[in-house]
């Protein structure tokens, strides 16, 4: 290395970097250098204060939740997908056999509370159109809506970007049904909004798909993954089916 | 790999290292916000990645996914910009050029090491971090970055010398 140069080897010599021929070129270099000492001097006193813990950034317990949970989330879904997979490779019938059965012993009062939920639900989405208290977060970007319900909420609501299948988030809000509070999604299709409610379903809660329609909106209940959706529009049955479909 | 068994692994392997990702994506990324949804993009990208993972140095692993996704972030973020101010002002940015001197005489000494460390432009920014903080060989950053060696240097070199530059008051108050 040329001796205008060597000043270059600084860096890497503080760092370690140098193999043992270099370093002797260095050091002895420093020897008649001052201008080399003062600067590795100077190098020392700024690697003390970047060594110190308290520069460091740690990670807030919410988003440290935040990760975990989805991290289960993840795993959940795998295993809807896997059942899926066993749904659509297997025997048809004994797909409607499971229907069957869940239908004769799904208890009657069950089907009192989901109606009173429904009810709940179609009565909050009108409420949502006609004070226009839609939401409280208004934004089409999933990483303002998302963000916004957290340490809002015991868990972490799906939102999700479907603007490519036409399903344009619009923002978000917190709600209150069946005694809990819940997080509402709310996308919009062409002219029609679509409210998505959210909660978290306990183990022994889970159901398959119901779709229901009350005064002139139609109601899509899944209960299949570990957060549940009820998703309420005037949009026709088959594209909010398509939604839920989406969101899963 | 059994789910179970990628489950447990990613747990013990991975989710060690949120602090570091953490650390890593608010430094480039400059404020709380846009780091955690780095930190929670990167997590799933190495979830769904996971098969590809060697099994040694799960940080090392996790962090050059924060630094991917950082950049596609970053690169979206710049696009939907005007120009005029692509670089956004972190958080807890100081402008050294306009602190007076007296100013940063009382002020504590690691503030103002992470002012002007925020105040460097990314590229120096990074290399500094990944060094100082990760204490990553050259070699290694080289590798993460996909920056010739060369250039690792010397952005280490320049970016250094920018920040003994902005801090020799304090450096030198300490002799």
């Amino acid at each position: 290395m040329q001796q205008s140069n060597i000043h270059l080897l600084l860096h890497p010599y503080f760092d370690g970097e140098l193999d043992y021929s270099e370093s002797l070129v260095f050091e002895q270099h420093l020897t008649d250098c001052p201008d080399c000492s003062q600067a590795l001097e100077e190098q020392r006193k700024l690697r003390s204060i970047l060594e110190q813990s308290s520069l460091r950034y740690t990670a807030p317990k919410e988003l440290k939740r935040t990760v975990l949970s989805s991290l289960k989330r993840n795993s959940t879904s795998r295993k809807v997908i896997i059942q899926w997979n066993w749904k659509i490779y297997g025997i048809a019938a004994s797909f409607a056999i499971v229907l069957l059965v869940i239908w004769m012993f799904v208890p009657k009062n069950s089907n009192n509370l989901e109606a009173d939920i429904t009810n709940e639900i179609v009565s909050s989405h009108i409420r949502s159109l006609m004070v226009s208290h839609l939401f409280d977060v208004p934004s089409s970007d999933q990483h303002t809506v998302k963000p916004w319900f957290a340490g809002k909420l015991d868990f972490s609501p799906i939102v999700k970007d479907l603007s490519a299948k036409n399903f344009q988030l619009i923002g978000g809000r917190l709600d209150y049904i069946d005694g809990k509070t819940v997080a509402v999604v709310v996308y919009q299709y062409q002219k029609h909004i679509i409210n998505v409610f959210e909660w978290t379903v306990n183990d022994n809660q889970h159901q398959t798909r119901i779709v229901e329609h009350d005064k002139g909106f139609n109601i899509i209940g899944d209960q299949s993954g570990e957060i549940g959706f009820w998703v309420v529009s005037d949009l026709n049955a088959e594209e909010l089916s398509r939604l839920v479909d989406l969101l899963n | 790999m059994e789910k179970r068994e990628k489950d447990s692994l990613f747990t013990e392997e991975i989710i060690p290292h949120l602090d570091a990702a953490y650390n890593l994506a608010r430094w480039l990324a400059r404020n709380g916000h846009d780091a955690e949804d780095i930190v929670q993009d990167s997590f799933a990208r190495a979830y769904s990645y996971f098969h590809s993972f060697s099994g040694k140095d799960g940080k090392k692993w996790l962090l050059a996914i924060v630094r991917n996704t950082f950049y596609t972030w970053h690169r979206k973020k710049q696009a939907t910009q005007s120009i005029e101010v692509s670089e956004e002002l972190p958080d807890d940015q100081i402008i050294y050029e306009q602190t007076p001197d007296i100013e940063l005489e009382t002020k504590d000494k690691q503030e103002a090491v992470r002012s002007a460390l925020n105040a460097l432009p990314l590229e120096f920014r990074e290399v500094i971090i990944l060094r100082e903080m990760e204490s990553m060989s050259y070699k290694e950053i080289a590798a993460m970055t996909r920056i010739p060696i060369g250039t690792v240097m010397s952005r280490l070199a320049r970016g250094s010398d920018m920040l003994r530059a902005h801090l020799s008051l304090q450096l030198n108050e300490e002799a």
